[in-house]
């Protein structure tokens, strides 16, 4: 029966000899071993039998001691094996760190900065390519792709309607009942309606959507076209002649544009109904008296303002996926690592923007 | 026969390029003429795909020039890089297939988007033929991801030749083939070459492949053009690391067994 090799100490002083099999796991125990001796012999002779990594063992010893080691009495079939091994590139190598994959600290600072700045021009430039293919080209007669389009929206916006239609409902709940529970301080719960619509239909519903959206399909667009570079598929469009941002990003970003406001909309009114649900049946405000107030408090402007912002957010969802799915690097793990930057930015640049508008409206007293 | 005396398809010069600082290729003169069929050869990492996406024009390189089928690609923009490569072709060294188009839709796309809404019996019948081409007849209706590399791969080479290019590239198509396929793709190959004259540019590990396909080969090391030439001028290199290389022995083993590094420190065991 083979056993894991052991060092045993011979008679003169660095004389050592190794005996049983050198494998993986002995050559780990025996490296924490210490050898001393001005200049160290080491018989193999006894030696049972060696795996790849046992032998390596070998060459480390040769590293750390360098001229002042020799190895005696060596079976021939080890020496066969290190034959085949590049043996002297492998000792003078040096060790790697175990930090290798963690890039130094300043560097990765310094490079995020360039790389962001650099990602931001390429959105810029995007967005005015998008702007380009999905104002000017139909007119110049390019052709709209309606088919991928099509297909887009319902992956981005019909299967987005169950989830849009729920979280709205609740949030409709909420907006209610905290709202009644403040008014009825001053008597003025019949307000609940007015406060109910009009958050929704300017504020909640437009990021409620967005957030929504950015979380399933900006993750997923990014993702897909991550991969898409990666497994050069974007390559092999370039190479037949197709520009693969005309062909795969814009009708992504056009189905975002499109089906962002219609489930705002849509949000807003099931938002509305959820409030009207609590107001009647659990506030008991009269039913005509609340639906009465709605109607007053929301004008069109109000809708058309959630409308221009999810508008923006959509696009703002897709250029985002796009930008780093398109300048995704490394592989399988980088297509990981953009689409939690794609998430993370997507949701940033919403609240930014939300919170740009919602003063710009202010100010302008719209 | 002698490739220079056709017109030059591919004329470059001086060319390089680097990856950051990792200079991946320098100094490298290529030139190909119509109706040759050029193999690229050279070590796992040597930069032969690199070569290739310069020349497809997916990368720039950083210094010399290049010019292909008479075009000098650093004066086109991306609208006429589109239009001029309807007449190369590419074959991916993993497909590069579509992943969420069946066969028949990733090899009509070529067509249905170079011409507006082409006929779709024509499509149909130019799809198939193709696919029959290498052997791939019956797949129309799978995904990629329902093939196997191999498949892909071909189907890959199928989707190249829709619009009978002028210019065809291939990045390792025989590796992960069987001998057998492999022989077919080679005549398949050549074929190409007699009834389109169409120049090809190969790269390929293939050493048996190469022999059989090629006008002349490029042996590429260290991103250096280590020779080129015919086979004969090939196999009388004398360079050592060309010569290790065609005969497929590891440079580093030959060093090692040159070397005496071992027996500094290792002494044989005697009477065994
Ligand atoms: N995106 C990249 N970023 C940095 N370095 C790269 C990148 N792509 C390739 N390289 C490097 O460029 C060199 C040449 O790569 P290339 O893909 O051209 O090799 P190859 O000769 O095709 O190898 P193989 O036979 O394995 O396909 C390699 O050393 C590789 O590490
Ligand atoms: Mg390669």
């Amino acid at each position: 029966m083979t056993h894991g090799a052991t060092v045993r100490q011979g008679a003169g002083p660095g004389e050592y000899s190794l005996e049983g099999t050198l494998d993986l796991e002995a050559a780990l125990r025996l490296s924490r071993e210490p050898l001393e001796g001005e200049f160290l012999r080491i018989d193999l002779g006894a030696l049972q039998g060696f795996t790849g990594s046992g032998a390596a063992y070998l060459l480390d010893l040769i590293r750390r001691f360098g001229p002042h080691i020799r190895f005696t009495r060596v079976p021939a079939d080890l020496v066969e094996y290190l034959r085949e091994l590049p043996t002297p590139e492998l000792v003078s190598a040096q060790p790697l760190d175990e930090a290798l994959e963690e890039q130094p600290f300043i560097e990765t600072a310094g490079s995020g900065w360039i790389e962001f700045v650099r990602s931001a021009r390429f959105f810029l430039a995007l967005a005015l390519e998008f702007l380009y293919w999905a104002v000017l080209a139909p007119l110049r007669g390019q052709r709209l792709r309606l088919g991928r389009w099509i297909t887009e929206v319902n992956r981005v916006g019909i299967d987005a309607i169950p989830i849009v239609g729920l979280i709205s409902l609740l949030i409709g709940i909420i907006l209610a009942l905290n709202a009644a529970s403040q008014l009825v301080n001053y008597g003025a719960e019949k307000f609940t309606a007015d406060l109910v619509s009009i958050a929704l239909a300017r504020e909640l519903s437009p990021v409620i959507t967005a957030v929504l959206v950015a979380g399933r399909s900006g993750s997923a667009i990014t993702a897909e076209i991550a991969t898409m570079v990666v497994t050069e598929e974007m390559d092999a469009l370039r190479v037949m002649g197709i520009n693969p941002r005309a062909f795969i990003v814009v009708p992504k970003l056009l189905a975002l544009t499109a089906a962002l406001p219609v489930l705002g909309v849509l949000s807003v009114l099931v938002g509305i109904g959820g409030g009207f649900g609590i107001a009647v049946w659990v506030l008991n405000l009269p039913f005509d008296l609340y639906w009465n107030a709605t109607v007053h408090a929301l004008e069109m402007t109000d809708i058309l303002l959630g409308v221009l912002k999810s508008i923006v957010f959509g696009a703002l969802i897709g250029l985002t996926a796009a930008t780093l799915g398109l300048r995704v690097t490394g592989g399988s793990s980088g297509v990981g690592k953009v689409t939690t930057t794609a998430v993370v930015t997507a949701f940033f640049l919403i609240i930014i923007f939300n919170t740009f508008f919602t003063y710009l409206f202010f100010a302008l007293d719209f | 026969m002698n490739a220079f005396a056709r017109p030059l398809v591919i004329e470059g010069e001086g060319l390089g390029f680097s990856y950051g600082n990792r200079q991946i290729l320098q100094e490298l003169d290529v030139r190909v003429g119509k109706a040759e069929i050029l193999t690229i050869m050279g070590p796992s990492g040597c930069g032969k795909t690199t070569l290739l996406r310069l020349m497809v024009g997916l990368a720039r390189p950083q210094s010399g020039s290049l010019k292909v089928l008479g075009e000098d690609y650093s004066r086109m923009d991306e609208d006429d890089m589109n239009r001029f490569r309807h007449r190369l072709g590419m074959c991916f060294q993993f497909g590069a297939l579509l992943n969420s188009l069946p066969i028949y839709d990733n090899l009509a796309l070529p067509l249905r988007e170079r011409w507006k809404s082409p006929p779709e019996s024509l499509v149909s019948l130019v799809v198939r033929s193709k696919l029959a081409m290498v052997g791939l007849l019956g797949t129309e209706s799978l995904l990629p991801s329902e093939l196997s590399g191999g498949m892909r791969k071909r189907a890959g080479l199928a989707r190249a030749l829709m619009l009978d290019p002028e210019l065809l590239f291939f990045d390792e198509p025989t590796s992960g083939l069987d001998p057998v396929t492999a022989a077919d793709l080679d005549r398949t190959v050549l074929e190409l070459r007699r009834r389109l004259q169409t120049t090809m540019v190969v790269v390929t590990h293939d050493l048996a492949s190469a022999w059989r396909i090629s006008d002349r080969i490029l042996v590429l090391l260290h991103g250096r053009i280590a020779v080129q030439g015919t086979r004969e001028e090939i196999e009388n290199c004398s360079d050592p690391e060309v010569q290790a290389f065609i005969q497929r022995e590891s440079p580093a083993r030959r060093q090692s067994l040159a070397g005496g590094f071992l027996d500094d420190y290792f002494e044989i065991e005697s009477g065994t």
